[in-house]
């Protein structure tokens, strides 16, 4: 390997700077003693205080996380039934188009989404709230999930399922029995995925939200309106640690997966081919 | 006479691509019986028609009479090893070996007792409680051997079973399979692209190319009266000539081959019309090379030594290569690169072939 030189290490120290930055400068702030955001008052908790005192901050944390939990359980679970269909069905007409459509939404601009899913909604004559914006977070993390899933189930030995069914299980028992065991951290990282997507979405929930459901997001945007307060900091602070231990949980699992994989091969390998 | 197993005008088509064209087959009871071809020559498809992994296009598969087409694979009294072994990595040994009893609803002693019984046969009773990851090849090849049989099936499938084992590992295993398979009295249906294996192990052999069937019988007979060019040559080597003007006296056949650069002898057969284009064929071990005598005129061009035999290859008069095998029994090769040499054949090595 070779040495880097300083140019090197010097656009690595700007990049990270230029990403990181601005949120260190939040997290220092969150502790800061005085009422004055920009100015600073010496080590404080108290604004964590707070806000974990603040019911409508609860409230809105609430919203979030029910929102989160239920949408990425859906999208974990349609977003496998789609990966089924695009990997185990490899010809069918139609089949290059599905794979677009699935994919799309990561790249549609986020208002159109929400102005189309706030349209359907008004058509369909649902109310607005907690439920719409379910359904809503469901729709945009699906793809995501289905990425992830995918990607897994077709590593996945499609002899497996046959044996299965060979040694006298019908088909959809044993893809349960057989394939889904196998895809755990693929669905682990999947749901840990779609509920930090979901956990921190503004533009979508502002959209399909009716009278008294807002989730967390939504209470931090409205309260900036009236000037950005020490609270703001200690909310966003405690979201991004939520959302850090998220993604930190979902590659962790699917490291741990990749490991065992790698000690498996290892262990063949010393105990050699008798 | 129906036999155990009928396929009856079997074909399987993925759009305009044929794998499986038109086959008959009739497979007896206790047989060890492989389909062997190269890959692509549909074997695998035919395997997994069997199985019920595929729907034939068109066509019937029976057995013991019954017709089991359109009964789906967890209903088929057939057991497949699979060419990955495709063993569950979230089991351990015994609870893979388990899974097929499980799905019949056998209660728990009874399981037990007859994974005790397969693992014993199977030299697997340690390993019960291991995963597949902490297994060798071998052992792997045996669990998924065992997961099979321990359902007793009718027919035993075995998908290239042996091909992610090494040579020495690989005949050992072609024995063992040979023996399980008579103490069972199981009927095997082996696919594979290696004609010596096929040799090894089978009661009857099928050589498929191309989607059908070319000929089928005991591992002698395909290999000592093989009926097209293409089976001669696929099952060991052999040398080919085309054959022209044919003078029959008595049960002998005096063929004119330019291709040989002389006349060659055959015993007669009525079963290849001498008005068709013909070729002769005669296995490299059954030719005879000498410095003087009759026969067909040529130079040693390569000599290879194997341990067991010489291989010799002579460039004819003709231009033609021939090859020969002695064995090695000891002494010396007598012959040299470059030197002129006679080959000869008895009128019975010889084999005529049609296309």
């Amino acid at each position: 390997m070779t040495k880097p030189s300083w140019f090197n290490r010097l656009s690595i120290l700007f990049g990270l700077a230029f990403l990181y930055l601005p949120i260190v400068v939040l997290v220092i702030y969150s502790f800061n003693g005085s009422k004055l955001v920009t100015v600073w008052g010496g080590f404080s908790t108290q604004w964590y205080a707070t806000v974990l005192a603040n019911p409508s901050i609860i409230e809105g944390a609430k919203v979030s996380f029910l929102v989160a939990a239920v949408s990425a359980t859906a999208a974990t679970i349609l977003g496998t039934l789609a990966a089924v269909v695009m990997v185990r069905l490899r010809r069918f007409r139609g089949r290059a188009l599905l794979n677009g459509m699935l994919l799309a939404p990561m790249v549609m601009p986020e208002v159109v989404m929400a102005v189309s899913m706030l349209l359907m909604f008004v058509t369909l004559g649902i109310d607005r709230g907690p439920l719409t914006i379910t359904l809503a977070h469901t729709t945009f993390t699906l793809c995501f999930a289905t990425v992830v899933l995918q990607s897994r189930l077709v590593e996945l030995d499609p002899s497996l399922e046959e044996a299965a069914r060979d040694l006298g299980c019908p088909p959809a028992k044993a893809f349960v029995s057989v394939a889904l065991p196998n895809m755990v951290p693929a669905l682990v990282s999947a749901w840990l995925l779609s509920f930090t997507l979901s956990l921190d979405d503004l533009v979508i929930s502002s959209f399909t939200t009716g009278p008294g459901a807002s989730t967390l997001p939504m209470k931090i945007y409205s309260q900036i309106k009236f000037g950005v307060t020490p609270e703001i900091n200690a909310i966003s602070t405690i979201i991004l640690g939520t959302v850090v231990l998220g993604l930190v949980a979902a590659q962790l699992v699917s490291r741990r997966a990749e490991q065992r994989g790698k000690r498996r091969c290892l262990k063949q390998f010393e105990t050699g081919d008798s | 006479m129906q036999s155990y197993i009928s396929i009856e005008n079997l074909a399987k088509s993925y759009g305009v691509v044929t794998a499986v064209n038109n086959i008959n087959l009739g497979i007896e009871k206790g047989e060890f019986f492989s389909l062997l071809g190269p890959s692509g020559c549909g074997k695998s498809t035919l395997l997994r028609m069997i199985a019920g992994f595929e729907t034939p296009t068109t066509g019937a598969i029976k057995l013991e009479g019954a017709d089991v087409t359109d009964v789906p694979a967890h209903k088929r009294p057939t057991n497949m090893m699979f060419q990955s072994y495709a063993l569950f990595p979230h089991l351990t040994v015994g609870r893979n070996i388990a899974f097929g009893l499980q799905q019949d609803g056998l209660d728990k002693g009874e399981i037990k007792k007859r994974i005790g019984e397969v693992a014993e046969k199977l030299q697997l009773t340690a390993l019960l409680d291991r995963k597949p990851a902490q297994l060798s090849g071998g052992q792997r090849q045996r669990v998924a051997l065992a997961r099979a049989l321990v359902k007793r099936p009718k027919v035993l499938l075995l998908d290239e079973p042996l091909g992610a084992l090494d040579k020495n590992l690989r005949t050992e295993t072609q024995l063992e399979l040979v023996r399980l398979q008579r103490e069972l009295g199981l009927t095997f249906i082996i696919v594979t692209h290696d004609q010596h294996e096929a040799m090894t192990v089978s009661t009857r052999i099928a050589i498929m190319k191309q989607g059908q069937v070319l000929q089928v019988g005991t591992p002698s007979e395909v290999y000592e009266t093989p009926q097209s060019r293409y089976v001669a040559k696929f099952l060991g080597e052999t040398n080919v000539f085309a054959g022209g003007r044919a003078d029959r006296s008595g049960g002998e056949l005096q063929i004119e081959s330019d291709e040989a650069g002389g006349p060659v002898r055959a015993a007669f057969t009525e079963r290849v019309p001498l008005d068709r284009p013909f070729w002769v064929s005669v296995r490299p071990e059954r030719v005879e090379l000498a410095t003087s005598g009759g026969g067909l005129e040529g130079t040693v061009e390569q000599l290879s030594y194997t341990g067991v035999e010489r291989h010799y290859r002579v460039r004819l008069k003709s231009g033609a290569t021939l090859d020969a095998r002695r064995v090695n029994l000891g002494a010396e090769s007598d012959l040299a690169v470059g030197d002129r040499v006679f080959a000869s054949w008895s009128p019975q090595a010889s084999r005529l072939l049609a296309e």
